[in-house]
């Protein structure tokens, strides 16, 4: 925890020399934060290239605002809701111009969990398993895509999520629920879970 | 406790979001009702799943620096600009519409055309320049992206306002995009984009369009 908060402490300090002009300070921000924008932005655009495209504008929109940041959480939240908002705008957008099925192709090279030790017949059903859920995810509305970005990605709390989404939190909860159990039966109807993994293996364990 | 109200907070259960009481609860449930541990397997699978991000593509960072030296520079403090809004003024006027909209951080180098200066409209400020909308705390503005059913980005530097002469009263179309109608303290507000604007059927705006700064939210007050 002092990690992080030290980490945050770097941020600030980032920040504010990249509000006074320091263009290597914007670097390293952008270095900092660039995969995180990238991978909300993948999630609710549901391809690379919108992404990508998000990404650029957010960054654009952050090197605009530098002067406004009081604190770390500010800046966060700053950040995730510029990208949510521009990942979803982007959405809109295309829906008007064309019509362009939101199906994720796969998006690219997956990261798998590292995890030597696995036999090579489970490294597989992990990655198939997550380019299930990736297409699946492609699947849900915007709006519970976008939720539900921020809780597997960011691991944000559902307080604050409803606070970058300007909802309310039983809204929040019922997106994360509703999305999880649509992308279940959809995973479910392809037979994701018939994989021969016995179900005791996996224990209803509680995360912290 | 039933199935079905487990079944709707098993999402919850599984990120941390319960209190102790109903943690607990629903962890003796579980134990003894095979079909909602299975359900809760599965979801948690897929969480764990879902939870691994994607690899960025190769370059992705310098490509997001170069564009952002290229069409954006870090920001300098601030000065407070005035900035004359756009005015377009056509033929008879039928409808009169207040139109006032929340710039932020203008891009370095954005001008006042010479047009609009020409015109010099007065200018009816709802806000006067100074104390114009700060963060999200205006009144209406606060108002505003609470009702907003997506949040209004942003924190906003200054309000403009302007009237407008135009010949036709102002109407969001069918597929106007982000555009809302929103009513607060009894006044109808259109809000949208400014960038989108080429998009709305506003025949009095087609011109004040093109010169409004590429970032700000535009909203349009419809008076009686």
């Amino acid at each position: 925890m002092t990690e992080e908060r030290a980490a945050a402490g770097a941020d600030m300090e980032l920040v504010r020399a990249a509000a006074e002009g320091d263009s290597g300070a914007f670097e390293l921000l952008v270095r900092r934060y660039a995969g995180q924008v990238y991978r909300i932005a993948l999630r609710v655009c549901g391809n690379p290239a919108d992404a990508e495209d998000v990404a650029q504008e957010v960054f654009l929109k952050l090197c605009r605002s530098l002067n406004r940041f009081q604190g770390e959480s500010s800046f966060h939240t700053f950040l995730y809701r510029v990208t949510t908002n521009a990942a979803l705008d982007f959405l809109r957008g295309r829906k008007r111009r064309e019509t362009v099925p939101l199906e994720a192709e796969g998006n690219g090279p997956l990261a798998v969990l590292p995890d030597p030790d696995a036999p090579p017949e489970e490294q597989l059903e992990r990655r198939e398993l997550q380019r299930a859920v990736r297409r699946g995810i492609a699947k849900l509305p915007a709006g519970q895509r976008t939720a539900l970005a921020l809780r597997e990605l960011e691991g944000l709390s559902y307080a604050e999520i409803a606070a970058v989404l300007g909802l309310s939190e039983g809204t929040v909860k019922s997106r994360i629920a509703r999305g999880r159990e649509r992308l279940r039966v959809i995973l479910e109807r392809e037979g994701t879970f018939f994989s021969g993994r016995p179900s005791n293996e996996k224990e209803g364990g509680e995360r912290g | 406790m039933n199935c079905r109200a487990v079944k709707k907070n098993l999402s919850a259960l599984l990120d941390g979001e319960l209190s102790e009481r109903e943690r607990a609860l629903y962890l003796s449930h579980l134990k003894h009702c095979s079909e909602c541990r299975t359900i809760y397997e599965q979801l948690l699978l897929l969480h764990e799943a879902a939870a691994v991000p994607e690899e960025l593509p190769a370059g992705l960072e310098e490509r997001i620096f170069r564009s952002v030296l290229r069409d954006g520079e870090p920001a300098r403090p601030t000065r407070r600009r005035r900035l004359w809004p756009a005015t377009v003024a056509l033929g008879a006027a039928m409808g009169l519409v207040l139109c006032f909209w929340a710039v932020r951080g203008l891009p370095a180098g954005s001008e006042m055309t010479p047009e609009a200066q020409r015109n010099g409209m007065a200018e009816a400020s709802l806000f006067s320049q100074e104390d114009a909308v700060r963060e999200k705390n205006a009144a209406p503005f606060a108002d505003m992206a609470g009702q907003a059913e997506r949040e209004l980005t942003g924190e906003y530097d200054r309000v403009y306002s302007v009237e407008l002469e135009t010949d036709e009263s102002l109407k969001p179309a069918e597929d106007a995009g982000f555009v809302l109608e929103l009513t607060v303290e009894d006044r109808n507000y259109l809000v949208g984009d400014a960038s989108l604007i080429s998009q709305l059927p506003y025949r009095g705006f087609a011109g004040a369009g093109e010169q409004l700064p590429g970032e700000c939210l535009l909203v349009l007050i419809t008076e009686e």
